[in-house]
């Protein structure tokens, strides 16, 4: 059973809903906020009370008897976990004094009837019981019958501005534009309909100030919407055929603006269990197309060498309501790790994961997950990106013997062996290739390189955008 | 596809798609009288013989002058050339490499979050005003490189917030940011600033004079970037004849940049220059006389200060000056390291003790704390102690600051709310592991250029600031914010010093400074120690000439019950309501609007906490 041993500096952090809320529970823990601090004498949980704003100390507790910890706090906060919560583990961390005491009483009886409702869970046939949802195919069959119709609307939009010019819209079409993408709403079609709203409105800015490079990205994003729209016609019509209507390990499903549920993922095969992660880096990428901030992390797997990726997303409207992730350092042990539908980087995602702390030998283990030369590397990616569903960029892990700078404008050059590969940043990471011209010297020798490779199509070549540095005994982030 | 790459030209291809995106941009309703696509495509034919996804390709874009729905065939098409051309891109860069700017091995902390690097980036891209307010938890990340790559890149503006935290990053690398700054100079940008350059010269010196005249002599260089090279070859005797040329010669601000020059060089080219506009003299030429250490201009301050002294006696001083007034004479003083003269005439005149001081320390802090100004500081003081002791103090404290504070309990009694003044500019620099200070005292906020005093708490330092019981609020506030900014090994020192003189003072003048010592540091005492000082407090600052309304959340911090607090409150209110009365009597309006606005505030409190 896990104790309060398992808190360390990360596990806060990680706990915290934003870093705001973990720095002030640092603060409370720092200014003696604790009038009182005890302890169970098995250490599953740990309790106190903390003086606050309000007339009376509030009474905070933190619970590791179950498998997920459960904070609980008598202050009025809306944060989950609030900041005492995370300010006694702070003390815990602190090698404060905690007193052993009994469990309080209504501890005990949040404790009892947790169990029992995990044991209720765990047999699923017991009286009263809640059964697992089972998936309603007549549903499914009804809502990919709607998408259809969704389909039609949407290729009427993009046939209409490919025959009248991406730059041709005015103020007039783009309010009728806008329409059509506010009708796509009631076709279950939220992606298209977000690229659709995101065409329109960046035609609308191009009229009035007219630029090639827009003009190449509005007439890009209307290829993907096409390409999407083609493609799932085809996959609805065959689910219909077949009468398989549920979902399948298919990067489509998404594509029309599904989202995944784990119990999904699941049910068709995606996870693999007992996973060794480790995050190689951490950005936080703001997605205009979505309206949205998103955490993403790309991971490597430590067993297969496969390079993963997690995105919190949090559109910007519910920002404040959703936990901004940060990045984390540990390895992760995850009983099972969801992985959804997709050619390179797949997404994944977890419930609950033990953490615990590198050792030097993971670096080595990591280099030797590196593709075998930059050819290797670009060819995969070529095959990942020539799909126009796929992301633009590819991330992957690339050896190199030096990294240097060109004389003539000071870009960044990978070389491994004889093959050289030019490195450049992109609008997600901006200023990646301008910190690895501060790394020092010795740390650009003999070492690999996370990063993404994308194709630049004005001068056809492929870059590498650097994000993080692979060393002997360290991992350099970039961004 | 590859293998075909080395042995096929395809600028054909890339022409089509080329002709395919003009055709998706313009629209492809009239795709008929496109012929430049069709022109491309029939350019296109022979490499679609040689294979089948190029055949592809010709085939569909045929269909597009063929069909009535043009749309979806144009769509098929770009997105199949798209394929074509990701399969085709090349990766590998034969340009000219050399290594890396940087070779220091300063390792960065492991496992910092990202959401405290990319916090501490923003401030510093921002250039925000939080960066003067970096602790002690924050210095470890100024080794992590993208905090570095951050302030490279935000020398691109000028701040005096990014001047303090430029003073960090050259304590922690020092010669190696020559290189990186050198580097991301962007000499075509015509609006590229000269921070970098003059980083540069405080990181170098003289060193770099041969760089800093390489720019200077660059008619094409960006014009501020030039001017700050200028500026920079100034007090190098070397560069005078050149920094003469370019008076000579040039015009606009960069004949006034090597005017600024010239005042910092000692040369027979500056004395001639100055000499001249002198003879000639404009207000407009007093910013430049101000910085010159010349003898022209040394003489000039003097006949100044004695042209006010007359004026003042005889009352007429606006008439006289040509539009100067006394703190004029100031400014013209300033960095002129015999102009002692100027300096006596003042302080006999009855000048002001704290100005004649501040700008005697200014002139250390812009001239590197030069020997020669140092001089200029004792001199003035033998001569008359009690005018110039507080730049004395100064000086004491940086050359010897174990004994400066037994001297100035011994010499300089007259002083001592100056040197509180001054001391408050004391703070411990945990990246060189120093107590340094920066130039409050002398009316500008900025740690930078730094001046360091020694390894640890000068001796003597706590008695002085403890020794006297008047003006505890200044006192009590220094110690206060001595406990935010010294090294972790003296906190309990300057924590005990300070508990002790709050307690000691608290009975006499309760300040606000004072209270907050008590309430955060000492939880000792018995109950009856703590009750009844609100009271004390509130009657105290109710009786200040100027009563300035402050919080009393520091009651929240006394080891009494809520209910107590509560109880206090609320006499206090009625306490206050009854005094009230008596200056309503008295018609003190003022008092009375004072005594409603702590009234409400003590309300607020017992409504919140009841």
């Amino acid at each position: 059973m896990p104790t309060a041993q398992i808190i360390t500096e990360e596990y806060i952090r990680s706990a915290a809903p934003n870093s705001a809320a973990a720095a002030n529970g640092q603060k409370i823990s720092r200014t003696g906020g604790f009038t009182k601090l005890c302890k169970t004498a098995d250490e599953t949980l740990i309790f106190g009370e903390c003086s606050g704003s309000g007339k009376n100390p509030y009474h905070t507790s933190a619970d590791f008897s179950g498998d997920t910890p459960v904070f609980r706090c008598s202050c009025p906060s809306r944060q989950f976990p609030c900041k005492h919560s995370l300010a006694i583990m702070y003390e815990w961390l602190a090698k404060k004094e905690f007193t052993t005491e009994e469990i309080p009483e209504d501890i005990a009886a949040k404790r009892e009837k947790l169990a029992k409702k995990a044991e209720k869970a765990a047999n699923p046939d017991a009286d009263g019981a809640k059964k697992p949802p089972k998936q309603n195919k007549a549903a499914a069959e009804k809502k990919l019958r709607k998408q259809a119709e969704g389909l039609d609307l949407a290729e009427s939009f993009v046939n209409d501005l490919l025959s009248r010019g991406v730059s041709s819209v005015n103020s007039s079409s783009a309010a009728q534009y806008k329409n059509l993408a506010k009708q796509l709403g009631d076709y279950y079609l939220p992606e298209p309909q977000a690229i659709m709203t995101e065409i329109v409105s960046a035609a609308e800015r191009l009229s009035e100030s007219p630029d090639d490079s827009e003009i190449q990205r509005i007439t890009a994003l209307c290829i993907r919407l096409s390409s999407t729209i083609r493609k799932s016609r085809e996959y609805i019509e065959r689910k219909l055929e077949s009468g398989e209507v549920l979902p399948e390990d298919n990067i489509l499903y998404e594509a029309m603006g599904n989202i995944w549920k784990l119990s999904q993922l699941r049910e068709i095969g995606l996870y693999k269990e007992n996973a060794e992660i480790i995050q190689l880096s951490f950005s936080v990428i703001h997605d205009s197309v979505h309206k949205a901030d998103i955490d993403t992390a790309y991971w490597l797997d430590l067993d297969s060498g496969e390079i993963s990726r997690t995105e919190n997303i949090r559109p910007l409207k519910a920002a404040k309501y959703i936990k901004t992730e940060d990045s984390v350092f540990g390895i992760h042990k995850i009983k099972e790790l969801y992985i959804y539908p997709g050619g390179m980087n797949r997404r994944i995602r977890w419930e609950s994961a033990e953490i615990y702390e590198a050792d030097d030998s993971v670096y080595d283990m990591i280099m030797s997950k590196a593709e075998p030369c930059i050819s290797e590397a670009v060819k995969k990616a070529k095959n990942e990106l020539k799909n126009t569903l796929s992301k633009p960029s590819a991330a992957v892990l690339i050896p190199f013997d030096s990294i240097g700078f060109s004389s003539a404008d000071n870009h960044p050059v990978l070389r491994f062996g004889e093959e050289t590969i030019a490195m450049r940043s992109t609008a997600d990471y901006p200023d990646t290739c301008s910190v690895l011209s501060v790394v020092s010297a010795d740390r650009l020798r003999n070492g690999a390189v996370l990063g993404e490779l994308f194709y630049q199509p004005a001068e056809r070549r492929f870059y590498l955008c650097p994000l993080t540095l692979i060393e002997k005994n360290e991992i350099i982030r970039l961004c | 596809m590859l293998r075909k790459e080395h042995t096929m030209n395809i600028a054909s291809f890339y022409t089509l798609r080329d002709r395919l995106y003009a055709c998706a941009a313009a629209g492809c309703a009239a795709v008929n009288e496109d012929f430049r696509l069709r022109r491309a495509l029939e350019e296109f034919a022979p490499l679609a013989q040689s294979n089948k996804v190029f055949a592809r390709i010709h085939m569909l874009c045929g269909k597009l002058f063929e069909t009535e729905n043009a749309a979806p065939v144009l769509a098929e098409c770009i997105a199949l050339t798209d394929a074509v051309a990701v399969t085709q891109g090349s990766f590998a860069d034969g340009c000219e490499i050399c290594e890396t700017k940087m070779h220091s091995d300063i390792s960065a902390p492991k496992n910092i979050p990202y959401s405290e690097i990319s916090a501490l980036c923003e401030k510093i891209s921002k250039c925000s005003p939080k960066l003067a307010e970096l602790g002690v938890k924050d210095y470890p990340l100024l080794r992590d490189s993208r905090v570095l790559a951050a302030f490279i890149a935000a020398c691109g503006s000028s701040s005096i917030y990014l001047d303090e935290f430029a003073e960090y990053m050259f304590d922690i690398y020092g010669n190696e940011l020559i290189p990186l700054l050198k580097n991301s100079i962007d000499f075509s940008n015509p609006k590229e600033n000269g921070t970098r350059i003059e980083y540069i010269s405080l990181i170098g010196g003289n060193k770099e004079n041969e760089y800093f005249i390489s720019i200077a002599e660059n008619e094409n260089a960006p014009q501020n970037v030039r001017i700050a090279a200028i500026k920079a070859l100034g007090g190098i005797n070397e560069n005078a004849s050149l920094l003469a040329s370019f008076y000579k010669t040039q015009k606009g601000k960069i004949k006034n940049a090597a005017l600024t020059a010239l005042a910092r060089t000692d040369c027979p080219e500056a004395e001639e220059i100055f000499a001249k506009l002198i003879e000639n003299f404009k207000p407009s030429y007093a910013e430049y006389i101000d910085k010159s250490r010349s003898k022209v201009c040394t003489d000039f301050a003097i006949k100044k200060v004695e042209d006010y002294n007359r004026d003042k006696a005889a009352g007429n001083l606006l008439k006289k000056l040509q539009n100067m007034d006394g703190s004029d004479c100031y400014f013209l003083m300033s960095d002129k390291p015999f102009a002692d003269m100027a300096f006596i005439l003042l302080a006999e005149n009855g000048s002001n003790p704290e100005f004649l001081s501040k700008q005697l320390i200014n002139n250390l802090y812009n001239n590197s704390f030069a020997d020669e100004y140092k001089e200029l500081i004792h001199r003035l003081y033998r001569k008359i102690p009690s005018h110039f002791a507080p730049a004395e103090f100064f000086v004491r404290l940086i050359e010897s600051p174990d004994t400066a504070f037994l001297q100035a309990e011994a010499e300089m009694k007259n002083a001592p709310d100056d040197i509180i003044t001054i001391l408050e500019g004391i703070y411990y620099n945990d990246i060189i592991g120093k107590y340094c200070i920066y130039r409050k005292y002398s009316g500008i906020m900025t740690k930078y250029p730094r001046t360091v005093i020694s390894d640890s708490l000068p001796d003597g330092m706590l008695e002085f600031i403890c020794s006297e019981n008047y003006d505890a609020e200044h006192r009590a506030s220094l110690l206060r914010s001595l406990l935010e900014k010294c090294s972790p090994n003296d906190w309990e020192t300057i924590k005990t010093a300070a508990v002790e003189y709050a307690l000691r003072v608290i009975d006499k003048e309760p300040a606000d400074a004072v209270m907050r010592i008590i309430a955060h540091f000492y939880k000792d005492g018995a109950p009856e120690f703590y009750r009844g000082l609100l009271t004390k407090y509130v009657m105290h600052m109710l009786n200040m000439p100027r009563y300035r309304y402050r919080h009393i959340d520091f009651m929240d911090d006394f080891p009494l019950s809520q209910e107590e607090k509560n109880a206090e409150v609320s006499a206090l209110i009625e306490k206050l309501e009854k005094t009230k009365d008596n200056h309503t009597l008295t018609g003190d309006t003022n008092k009375t609007a004072d005594i409603n606005s702590m009234k409400a505030y003590l309300t607020i409190y017992l409504n919140q906490h009841q």
